[in-house]
Formats: structure tokens, sequence, C-alpha cells
């Protein structure tokens, strides 16, 4: 019986001694005129990407900023984000990046935890940020002033020698409860996913990749390695360009489009609209899951695109990625293993399960990060080292199942199970019963709560009862809502997913 | 208070509110991005509104500074040959 899958490594990414550095070296050295990153204001070929990075670590190195210190970065989609990226990884520091979504009650916990030697905000959040922290805080369009005086001046020849074991990045993830926290990224494992990562889905040289997705999160960072990989090109665009996405697409002749479900959205809708034919080629998905409709919706309105449905968590980056179109076979899957690396699914006490079997989804491999940022606690209880071996088994706090194939099922966080009249269930195994119902366009299952019953929220032009009545003949009684309610959207977080906590509290109040 | 938009306006915009600010209702200069019109709700009302007024928006008004408030909206909207602009020089 098959319950563990480990996929072999790719070849050629053995990336035993690999800096992230050293992928845009690579790509300088390959193809140097080619366009690498694009933004509203103009594009950068690789060798003048390579030149402003290496012109920012000579200013990080001005600065007095030393090997490992932290270089916290509160900036748009923009170039000089690339810039600094690989300029403070050059140099050795750790790049932290921020989305400027993030409000101050987080920003302050975010700033002070990072403990960074430097700060860069943009524009008028910079007077925000200085308010938030007693380290030295700069404006990005004045420092940039600053860098570009140094471009070609012989002062960024030199830099220190980066180790794949330095510390790279701290990326803040959102914890649904308590304060974010950071997952430590040294070079190595960054460069092993990024790696994989390429290897399944194939960016091209020829490629142009847009990133609408914040480059503060990890799977818009995570774009730019691979398109440095393959030597394709990144375009950038921010919120408040969304309503031009579809001209973005045109006019830079896009091939691929990572995709959130509500940037799907904005980009059905827009699409409505403007029927010019698009080059889109590839939509990869990860972060919250496309639902089955959208995902149609995505191949009827961009035919010559495929779509590659993903699954993560920035603790190891990637867990598992489905081949483009592989959905097709494997309707709801997320794919089997990053190649190189194994995923199992264990119970209560860490023992695999059989396939079909829903449990703790479990990851080990190259992959696996450092653990989190000043964290002892936590660390000892997600990135669990074998006590013989000492390999670390990340266990991710999420829930799902493997096929005999070692295709794996996101079934959701151990929040979205419950058992209810004693059957274990997920809401999203209630949520896609939902969206099979014609005329039902979004739903969100809330599990019962203290005064009230399993509530289903649908944005549908049917009837409510007409919706419950059509998930008997799709769910086990156990499993059908006690009630749907009808809303115009559902309620998102800034991340874009499903704000269950609004819901949830909709419930309660009502119930108090 | 009549404002200078027509009804069929103020229910397209007030659909792609949140409950809250539904019930504050509309002024000429509400902020609109405050009020929680984000850009998927932006992109939304922009369909909304070319379909129910069987207008275009040019590609030169697709920024941030037409969806700012209703009364920029409302203009903007006019302009493309909606509403009360049948008086105007635009008026199809």
């Amino acid at each position: 019986m098959v319950t563990a899958i480990e996929t072999p490594t790719p070849s050629g990414s053995d990336a035993a001694d690999v800096t992230v550095g050293d992928l845009l070296a690579a790509a300088v050295a390959a193809r140097p005129d080619s366009p690498a990153v694009s933004d509203r204001a103009g594009t950068w070929t690789y060798a003048e990407l390579d030149a402003y990075s290496r012109a920012f670590a000579a200013w990080l190195d001005a600065r007095g900023v030393r090997r490992g210190e932290r270089v916290l970065a509160r900036v748009g989609n923009t170039r000089q984000f690339v810039a600094m990226l690989f300029g403070t990884l050059r140099h050795g520091a750790v790049f932290v990046p921020v989305n400027p979504a993030m409000k101050s009650f987080h920003l302050k916990s975010v700033t002070a935890d990072s403990d960074p030697v430097l700060v860069i905000g943009q524009g008028e959040d910079t007077a925000l940020l200085a308010g938030l922290t007693d380290r030295p805080v700069r404006e990005l369009g004045a420092l940039w002033a600053e860098v570009e005086a140094l471009l070609g001046t012989g002062r960024d020849a030199a830099g220190p020698v980066v180790s794949p074991d330095d510390l790279g990045l701290l990326i803040y993830t959102s914890g649904s409860t308590s304060a974010p926290k950071a997952v430590v990224s040294p070079h190595r494992p960054i460069v092993f996913a990024a790696r994989a990562i390429q290897a399944v889905l194939g960016y091209r040289p020829d490629d142009v990749v847009l990133v609408a997705i914040p480059l503060s999160f990890d799977y818009g960072l995570y774009q730019v390695f691979l398109s440095v990989i393959a030597g394709a090109q990144v375009v950038l665009t921010e919120p408040d360009r969304h309503l031009r996405l579809l001209s973005t697409l045109h006019d830079h002749g896009v091939t691929i489009v990572p995709v959130v479900p509500s940037l799907a959205e904005m980009l059905l809708r827009l699409a409505g609209r403007d029927k010019r034919t698009a080059a889109v080629r590839l939509f990869t998905n990860t972060g919250a899951a496309l639902t089955a409709p959208v995902i149609e919706a995505l191949r009827r309105t961009f035919p010559a695109a495929q779509v590659s449905p993903m699954f993560g968590t920035t603790e190891c980056k990637r867990i598992t990625v489905l081949t483009p179109d592989g959905d097709l076979a494997k309707p709801g899957s997320v794919g089997p293993a990053l190649p190189g690396t194994e995923v199992m699914i264990l119970d209560e006490d860490g023992r695999a399960l059989p396939p079909g079997e829903i449990g703790e989804i479990a990851v080990r491999g190259p992959h696996v990060m450092a653990g989190y940022w000043r964290a002892p606690e936590i660390t000892a209880q997600r990135f669990r080292p074998d006590p013989v071996t000492g390999e670390v088994t990340l266990h991710t706090g999420d829930y799902g199942h493997m096929d005999t194939d070692g295709h794996v099922y996101f079934q959701g966080r151990r929040d979205d199970l419950f058992k209810r009249r004693g059957v274990r269930m997920s809401s999203l195994e209630i949520e896609s019963a939902a969206l099979d119902i014609e005329g039902v366009e979004a739903a969100a299952a809330i599990p019962p709560g203290d005064g009230f019953d399993l509530t289903l929220f649908a944005v549908t032009s049917l009837d409510p009862n007409e919706v419950v009545e059509r998930l008997k003949d799709r769910l086990e009684d156990a499993k059908v809502p006690a009630e749907c309610r009808v809303l115009d959207a559902l309620p998102l977080t800034p991340n874009g997913k499903t704000d269950r906590r609004a819901l949830r509290g909709r419930l309660t109040d009502e119930a108090a | 208070m009549a404002h200078e938009w027509d009804e069929r306006f103020a229910s397209l915009l007030t659909a792609v509110l949140p409950p809250s600010a539904r019930d504050a209702g509309l002024t000429p200069d509400l902020d609109l991005k405050k009020a929680g019109l984000d850009s998927l709700a932006t992109i939304e009302l922009l369909v909304s509104l070319e379909d129910e007024y069987g207008v275009e928006f040019p590609e030169e008004v697709l920024t941030g500074a037409t969806f700012a408030t209703p009364a920029a909206l409302w203009r903007v909207l006019s302009a493309q040959g909606a509403g009360r602009a049948e008086a105007g020089p635009l008026a199809a």
C-alpha cells in the first residue's frame, strides 16, 4: 500500500551550493539584453536589473548594513523592489518584505519582531513607519536617487561571499489568531523550491509573467525567482491598476498569470467587456483554491490557457504542484509532491494513513525552511526532527487526503474540519457540493457553533431552500446544512480568501 | 436631499458597497475606497454601469480617480453619454 509518495529529483536541480544571487547571475550571463522586469514606469533588462541590484548592495554597504542583518521593505510591486531583493541578498543581508496593505496593529509587531537595521517605506506611508519603530526609516524615492548615483562607480563590484546557508528572507505569514510570525528562509531551500516548481511548470525564456499579486506574499515573490531561472520577463502591476488588467495583458503580451480567486474573478469580468484575444498560456493558482466553475470559465475565456492548481505553505514554500491541465484527469486535486520531496498524510499520533483517509498533511525534503524567526516553541511544534536521523518533518496544520497515485486533495485547516451527528466532514466538501449546483456562484459553509447549526452562505440567484434541497442530492444527510443564506458577495480577507470569521461572527451575534 | 445622479446609478453603486456603507447613504464626495469599494467591486460596478447605460468607458478613464467618489464617477459616466448628459455635446 502506498502511503507516502516520493517523487524523483528533477535532473539538473542538484542545488547543493547555489545562492539566490547565482540564479540572477546565470540569467544575466545567458541573456543580458532580454527584458527582466517591467512596471508602470518602464522595463529593465537582466543587465540593468543586475546593475541596480549591485548598486543597492553598495548603498547598503555604505550604510553599514552587515551580513545577516534585516532590511525591511514595505514597498509595492515596483522594479525597485526586485532590485532591492537581489541587492540585499547579494550583500548577505536578509530581505523582509511587508505588504503595504498590512494595518498598523500587525505592522507594529512585525517591525519590532524582525529587528531590522533599516526600514524602507514608500511615499506618505514612510511617516507611519517612522512612528512605529525607532530604527532608521528611509523613503524609497529619496534613497533611490542615492542608489542611482552609485551605478557603475565600481564601488559595487565586490561584496561578501554569500553561503547557501545564509538567511535570505524573512516572510511573515498571517497567523489567523496570533501576531504574524516569520518563516526563516535560507538561500538553499529557496533555490531548491524555486527550481523544483519550475521543473513542473516549465516557464520559458519567451514567457511574460504577470505579477498582480503583492510581491510581499511568497506567491508573488517566487514568480521573480521562477522567471529568473527561466530567463523570462516579469510584469508588475498593483491594485490601483486592476481596472486596466486586460490592457496590461495585451500591451506586454502576458503568457503566464498566477491567480488567487479574486484576481481570477476580476480577469473574467474584465474579459467580458474586452473581446481582444489574450496570449495567456498558463494560469497557476494557490493561496486559496479556484472553484471548478472559475477554472472552467478561465478555460472558456482564455482558450489558449492551461490551468495548474498548486498547494503550499510558506514554511516550505510549495507542497504540491499539479501539472498544467492535470485537473482534467484529477479534478479537485492540488497535485503530487513537489519533485524531490515527500508528502505524507498523518493521523493524530503521527502515523501515516492509507489513501483516501483524511489526516494532517506533513512534508519532508530540501524545501523545508528553517523554522520560525525567534520562536522556538512554535518551531518545535511544527518542524519536528526525527529522533534518529534528525530529518525534519513539517507538520503543516493543513488537512487532506491522498489518492493511490499520490495526488493530494486539500480539505482545509484543522478548524475547517468538524463533526456533526458523529460524522467527520470539512467545510470545503460542502462548499464544493454547493458550487456543483447550477446557479450557485460562491459558497461558504460555517460549522455548527454555540446557538447555531451548520449554515451555508451562498451567492446565488436560487431560492435558499432550493439550494438546501439540491444539496440533499449531493451530500449525506449529516452534511446537509440546516440553513442557506443568500448574500450579494462573500466577505473577503485582505488576502482574497473568504472571511469565515466575519461570517461566523454574524451567526454568533444573532445567537447571542 | 437631491443629488445630481439618477436612481439607477445610486442603486448600482450601493449594490457593490458593504452593508455598513449602504446604510450611511451616498454623498457626492464619499470616499468610495474607504467605504469598502475594493478592486473586485470596482470592476463589478464598471461592468454593471456599462451594461445599464449602454456605454463603454474608454481606457484613459479606467483609473482610481474615476471611482474615487460618487460625484467623480457620475461625471465620467455622464461624459460617456449616459444620464443627464443628453443635453451635452457627447450625447449619442
